[in-house]
């Protein structure tokens, strides 16, 4: 019998660079038990187990076997998921439709990546070359994606470069009241703009870090979710959109950066966002959601989408920016956890948006707190060309 | 499909990808893996809920998710649960074939251990036979600082 | 984590190094058969929305409609064009057994070639260095190995050279 479902529970560790001191199970099963901690649960109320990281990084092909005695999956029902950089946010639509059924009591979701076991570099070769992109490269990655939106931004005269050295800070800002977050050093413009170039006008500092760490959200059946939790994040709707081998073309996308429809993954990144509005009644999303987590893969990302979520028209970027609507204290802020410019951990990136928002509505946000949370969106994007979107709300 | 096609004969790539990766043991594997590179000595860890010891060492216990903190000495000597003879050759094996694998339980373990088996003719090993750790001489820190397991008289 | 174990932190190294065979598949065959004996790019044409795909497929991905093997489906496109983007990798992947840097230094580019449409696109190298040389814009010709060096993969074109037209 299907349910409306509800987050219960969030745990996330801390991130940092190098975790050479524990494995990847400590690393999962730290996610674990602050997530039942917070919900105040244990092992045995919950029924499944999904698991997501990209296993390529760490060379660990089964890794929902392999971490069993971390994620608490013995014996329960459950699998891995994988989507690339939203591996995150496909565990979590996993969980949502898990819980959904009404088949299962509580659905464990955890994402998590330990990059410093890994071969981020030759695995990400791997996925972008084939018997056709097989000359140049030796370094694609999703620096081409950004180069991308950057080179098109500039050209539409979106957004400045020194606008995207303010975004920036603006996200340093942010993290820095995140105890989560893996880049909490408060940066200033000029340090942005003189930052070394990786592929113009892309610079160092607006691409985000590798880090390692883990997040676990728990989901639940209304049915159960009021029993376990007095202050549940309701979870309305969701989507995930494939945009990968952009059909008109035929590619995979991440091998070039421009298609006629414009950059690339951003033509997913708004089908999500649009179809939560459509099934949902949103018609001015600047107006009607209270607070936005997007993947910013760089700052240059998160200006595109503030384009893509039509919070301004298009090109309209920089007017955000100049009136700082999406800062903490403006009428529409966006990331107010540091976003993925600040940490990145890849398997959990794309959950930590999902559980950033659940952690405002429940008012849970500390010092990153948005007053008067209702409703919240999550809209990742990620390689190759796959989006997801959530809309959560305080009540149902 | 056109005879043209079908003339066509399919092109195959080869092409050969490295990957490099650095596993961190963590906290209670690297206790584990110090013990038998400086002591020689098996060290498990023990579930306070279920009263089971994990060898080698483990940081949950899988059945009941309990943190593991509680280290256990175990002997160096144990019991041939089951065993497999490898007659073919991989890159990941440990010695050259033949060899002998062995699922080995140590006494005063409650979970099991595979390593090799050696100075015993395959055609003796008998289930429930008696082994006795080897070490090597020089330790890393590692599974294989265990040389082997060789029958206990 | 605060479980009492070893100060030290332990490690084990694993290199995991695979040979991987990759079948082009029949159109990309017909396609890269092409190139190594005739030196010619094709791509082919959905019967139904007419936009030409390069790398040729079997399915139109925006149509589902399956494009055939007939000649009226198959286009051959110049290996002339114009480029569309560029791409330069400033920071280039290290081999991480050799410490070799992997990849080549020349700028990647993205090119229109002539005789198809705004969907079809080829990736490759410039030969140019500087890639401000080679804005969107500019035209390019391949250069191509000689027949007897080509062995049916994309390097059998050296790179793309800019041609004055």
């Amino acid at each position: 019998m299907a349910e409306r479902i509800a987050i219960v529970g969030v745990g996330q560790t801390e991130f940092k660079s190098r975790r050479p001191d524990i494995s990847q199970v400590e690393l999962v099963n730290g996610a674990v038990r602050a997530a039942l901690d917070n919900a105040q649960l244990t092992i045995k109320d919950i029924d499944t187990v999904v698991i997501g990281n990209m296993e390529l990084f760490e060379g660990n092909y089964q890794v929902d076997m392999w971490m069993t005695e971390g994620s608490g999956a013995y014996l329960k029902s459950g699998f891995k998921v994988q989507s690339g950089g939203t591996t995150g946010s496909t565990v979590s639509t996993t969980c949502f439709n898990l819980a959904a059924s009404g088949e299962f009591n509580a659905v464990l979701g955890i994402g998590f990546e330990k990059q410093d076991e890994g071969s981020s570099q030759a695995s990400l070769r791997s996925i972008y070359e084939d018997v056709f992109y097989d000359v140049g490269g030796g370094g694609k990655s999703a620096g081409t994606a950004v180069q991308g939106i950057a080179l098109d931004m500039l050209g539409r005269k979106s957004i400045t470069e020194e606008q995207v050295a303010i975004v920036r800070v603006k996200q340093a800002e942010n993290a820095i009241r995140n105890p989560h977050a893996h880049l909490r050093k408060r940066l200033t413009v000029e340090e942005v703009m003189n930052s070394p170039l990786l592929a113009w006008p892309v610079r160092r500092l607006h691409l985000c870090p590798t880090s390692v760490g883990a997040c676990a959200i728990i989901v639940a059946p209304e049915s159960n979710a009021t029993k376990i939790s007095s202050n549940p994040a309701w979870v309305i709707d969701w989507v995930t959109v494939h945009g990968g081998m952009l059909p008109f073309i035929g590619v995979m996308t991440q091998a070039i950066p421009t298609t006629p429809l414009g950059p690339i993954w951003v033509w997913s990144f708004e089908q999500a966002a649009t179809k939560i509005y459509k099934r949902n009644g949103i018609t001015n999303p600047r107006q009607e959601v209270d607070v936005f987590e997007v993947y910013d893969m760089a700052t240059w990302a998160e200006i595109e989408w503030y384009e893509r979520l039509h919070l301004c028209e298009k090109n309209g970027g920089h007017k955000l920016v100049e009136a700082r609507a999406t800062w903490m204290n403006g009428d529409i802020p966006v990331n107010p956890s540091g976003g993925v410019t600040s940490t990145n951990a890849i398997g959990a990136s794309a959950m930590q948006r999902i559980a950033e928002i659940a952690i405002q509505i429940r008012g849970n946000g500390g010092d990153r707190q948005v007053p008067n949370v209702k409703q919240a969106m999550a809209v990742t994007a990620g390689g190759d060309s796959y989006s997801a979107a959530v809309l959560m709300r305080k009540s149902l | 499909m056109s005879a043209e096609l079908q003339k066509v004969e399919p092109v195959v790539h080869s092409r050969t990808r490295l990957w490099k990766y650095r596993h961190h043991a963590g906290p209670i594997r690297s206790k584990f893996l110090v013990e038998l590179r400086d002591n020689k000595r098996f060290m498990g860890t023990k579930c306070p809920v279920c009263n089971r010891v994990y060898l080698p060492a483990r940081p949950t216990c899988f059945v009941c998710f309990s943190q593991l903190d509680e280290w256990v000495e175990v002997s160096d000597k144990g019991t041939l649960m089951t065993y497999t003879v490898v007659y073919q050759p991989e890159p990941a094996h440990p010695a050259p074939v033949p060899f002998i694998y062995g699922i080995i339980k140590l006494d005063g373990a409650d979970t099991s251990l595979a390593h090799m088996v050696s100075e015993v003719d395959p055609q003796d090993l008998r289930i429930g036979m008696r082994l006795q750790a080897v070490f090597k001489e020089e330790r890393q820190g590692s599974i294989l600082d265990i040389k082997y397991f060789k029958p206990l008289f | 984590m605060s479980q009492k174990g070893a100060e030290e932190h332990l490690y084990v190294d694993q290199i995991v190094k695979l040979p991987f065979t990759e079948s082009a598949g029949l159109y990309l065959s017909k396609f890269l058969t092409k190139i190594r004996d005739e030196g010619k790019i094709v791509a082919n044409k959905c019967p139904k929305c007419h936009r030409v795909i390069l790398p040729p497929r079997i399915v139109c991905g925006y149509c589902k409609v399956k494009i055939e093997d007939k000649p009226e489906n198959w286009v051959e496109l110049s290996d002339k064009g114009t480029v569309t983007d560029t791409m330069t990798i400033e920071d280039r992947e290290i081999d991480a057994i050799t410490g070799e840097m992997l990849g080549v230094p020349n700028p990647n580019l993205f090119i229109h070639l002539d005789g198809g449409d705004e969907w079809t696109i080829i990736g490759h190298i410039s030969e140019e260095m500087d890639v401000s040389n080679v804005p969107p814009g500019t035209r390019v010709q391949a250069v191509w190995k000689p027949m007897e060096e080509r062995v049916g993969k994309m390097s059998d074109i050296k790179y793309f050279r800019v041609i004055q037209e």
